[in-house]
């Protein structure tokens, strides 16, 4: 037994290693044309906005960025944005999620018709619909002096509410569908067994519910706030000018003023920015969840 | 929340009374008039098939689900329309259902929590609970962390440590493997007793309706087709669906051709006439239809020597047999080609049978029983 045992070992390992390395091998070549991609479309660029923003070996680049308050107040609004946007849709978007993975198959089917209709469409004619509606002349205005609710139209438009309105209504479906996946995963009887045991309704949904579907929660807020720290259509169209984002602050740089140098170190701001939030949001997840 | 209105009442005593309880799912049929009285610290199993209602029954008293019509009363006071937190009932779900985000004492202590009751208390009961389905180590483990017996410990003493009125099993043994299923009959059984506590239990396994319980209640079609003890549903089944249902059964088809001082003749195929005992409760004529159970193992083998002489017989040729540890099973046929089921206690004195072989089996007229007349 020793005997055999000991000249079949190296022979079956041999055996395993080549199968590891044709798996492996196979998965790279899979892969290969993703990779490609993502080093000529986003790897490149990125090094080069890196290597500009850096120009002739000074910081005076990010020192501008970063001193002088202007680009700093910025920031702080583009993050009190996201913060708001990434809240109403949390707040929205539990309910809406939570319906939907609880209701009857046809209404889940209508329900996602609803939700995912405005992925399924341009964030520019979406943006454009909310300007025919909040406008000075818009929908909503022609509605209020008609029925005698206003004399004067009210303005809306051009505002930091009409931001969040707009960037709301474009990340709703990303706080939607991860929750949506994290209730669909819960036992069924574990809130039937939570109310037998006493629970009022109430209690069953921040004992049961909210732990269990924190993670989905998670990747939402993360996702929404992420996403909407670099946002720049919506927010260029629905605020007028009068509500800079940071991405905005970007491409005036280089669109008006040919500043490659500056635009490329508020890129690099903006992208270190947003790696930390994202770090953060995961590291407070991890410690919640213990592991 | 604190000031919970369903704080364990001290007065435990668990009387169920179920009183015409009917529900339909569009048009199909789950509760059929279902009337059933339990009496406190009785154990009652409800025994059927899947989709005979059962589940249904549990969720309604349960408070899950909601009665068409008929009503739900526990010690006398209605609970139809109770609100399910404030029943005060245990229930150890098909799964388990324990919360996968808790340790294994948080999930015990749930509800005495959602009772409001003080860190103390709760941790002093958690760890009686614990120690009584012998966890007492596991109490910071995850559901997770805990193989599928010990699982079902946690959620039994989840179930009972809040000293609910009633307690309610919803097949809970259905994903253990055989030995600890019967591990755990017993002690559910030990536990039951201790704690005196009224107790429903659902299976869709016969054998374990037998072992566990005072009473079974057998269910079939939204309707309970038969209450009493194992004893009485096994020996004396009152249709033919549990006849067939309850153990392995021989269901004889014949015509009632005499009658005597409480026995009956059937004739069946190929002028076999056995003798069976009548029924006070079922009247026969001579002529009638009727259906005759005998169970397998009480056939005894005429051919081996020192059998004891019986009044039926039955010869035929072997078509099946089987070596089953206890028992050797046959399966042979008469020549009018009436199929018996028999089970022979096997040992070294018994005789064995190939197929093709002719075999004699007899049985005593008490062994049969008249199950239905028409």
């Amino acid at each position: 037994m020793p005997l055999w045992s000991a000249a079949s070992t190296p022979r079956l390992d041999a055996a395993a290693a080549a199968g590891r390395f044709r798996v492996e091998f196979g998965a790279l070549t899979l892969t290969l044309p993703a990779l490609l991609l993502l080093l000529g479309l986003f790897v490149l660029p990125l090094g080069r906005l890196f290597a500009l923003s850096f120009a002739g070996g000074s910081l005076e680049w990010y020192a501008k960025a970063l001193t002088g308050g202007l680009y700093t107040t910025i920031l702080l609004r583009t993050f009190e944005i996201a913060a708001i946007v990434t809240l109403c849709c949390l707040v929205i978007g539990y309910p809406v999620a939570f319906l939907l993975a609880t209701t009857t198959p046809a209404w889940r089917a209508i329900g996602f018709a609803f939700v995912m209709l405005p992925l399924w469409t341009s964030v520019l004619v979406r943006t454009y619909a909310w300007m025919v509606l909040l406008g000075r002349n818009g929908i909503i205005n022609r509605l209020l002096i008609d029925s005698g609710l206003t004399e004067q139209p009210l303005a809306m438009l051009n505002s930091k509410m009409a931001v969040v309105l707009g960037m709301v209504h474009v990340m709703l479906p990303f706080m939607i569908l991860p929750i949506y996946s994290a209730v669909t995963r819960i036992d069924p009887d574990l809130p039937k067994a939570a109310r037998g045991l006493g629970a009022s309704t109430l209690r069953v949904a921040t004992s049961i519910y909210l732990p269990l579907t924190l993670r989905g929660i998670v990747a939402g807020v993360t996702l929404v706030f992420v996403v909407s720290l670099g946002f720049y259509i919506t927010p260029a169209l629905l605020g007028g000018g009068k509500v800079l984002m940071f991405a905005m602050v970007i491409e005036q740089q280089v669109r008006e003023f040919l500043a490659w140098n500056f635009a490329g170190a508020l890129s690099v701001i903006l992208l270190a920015v947003t790696l930390l939030a994202f770090w953060l949001l995961n590291q407070g997840v991890a410690r919640r969840l213990g592991d | 929340m604190s000031d919970h209105p369903a704080r364990p009442a001290t007065a435990q005593a668990g009387r169920l009374d179920i009183e015409g309880v009917s529900k339909t799912f569009g048009d199909v049929v789950a509760l059929a008039d279902v009337d059933l009285g339990i009496a406190a610290g009785e154990f009652v199993t409800i025994l059927g098939p899947s989709g005979s209602g059962k589940t249904t029954l549990l969720k309604v008293i349960a408070g899950f689900e909601t009665a068409d019509s008929g009503s739900i009363r526990v010690d006398g006071s209605d609970v139809t329309d109770l609100d399910p937190a404030l029943r005060n009932i245990g229930m150890v779900f098909q799964n388990y259902a324990l919360f996968p985000h808790l340790s294994v004492a948080r999930n015990v202590g749930y509800p005495l929590a959602m009772r409001g009751l003080a860190k103390g208390e709760i941790a002093k009961r958690v760890g009686e609970a614990l120690e009584m389905v012998e966890l007492g180590g596991m109490a910071e483990r995850l559901p997770k962390q805990l193989s599928g017996g010990q699982q079902q410990r946690v959620a039994l003493a989840r179930a009972t440590v809040f000293q609910p009125r009633l307690l309610l099993l919803d097949e809970p043994f259905g994903a253990l493997d055989r030995k600890l299923r019967d591990q755990m009959q017993l002690e559910v059984r030990r536990l039951q007793r201790r704690l005196g506590l009224t107790t429903l239990f659902i299976t869709h396994d016969q054998e374990e309706a037998l072992i566990m319980s005072d009473r079974v209640a057998v269910m079939a079609k939204g309707r309970l087709q038969q209450v009493g003890p194992p004893l009485e549903i096994y020996e004396a089944p009152a249709n033919p669906f549990i006849a067939d249902f309850i153990g392995e059964s021989n269901i004889f088809s014949g015509t009632i051709e005499a009658r005597g001082d409480g026995v009956l003749s059937v004739g069946l195929a190929g002028g076999l006439s056995i003798q069976v005992p009548s029924r006070l409760d079922l009247a026969a004529r001579v002529g009638q239809r009727a259906k005759v159970m005998v169970r397998p193992e009480r056939f005894v083998d005429l051919n081996v020597g020192g059998a004891p002489a019986t009044v039926n017989r039955i010869d035929g040729l072997v078509a099946e047999s089987a070596y089953i540890g206890v028992s050797d099973k046959y399966r042979f046929a008469t020549a009018a080609g009436l199929n018996v089921l028999v089970r022979l206690p096997s040992g070294p004195m018994s005789r064995r049978y190939r197929p093709g072989e002719a075999i004699a089996a007899g049985f005593h007229a008490a062994d049969a029983r008249l199950i239905e007349v028409d």
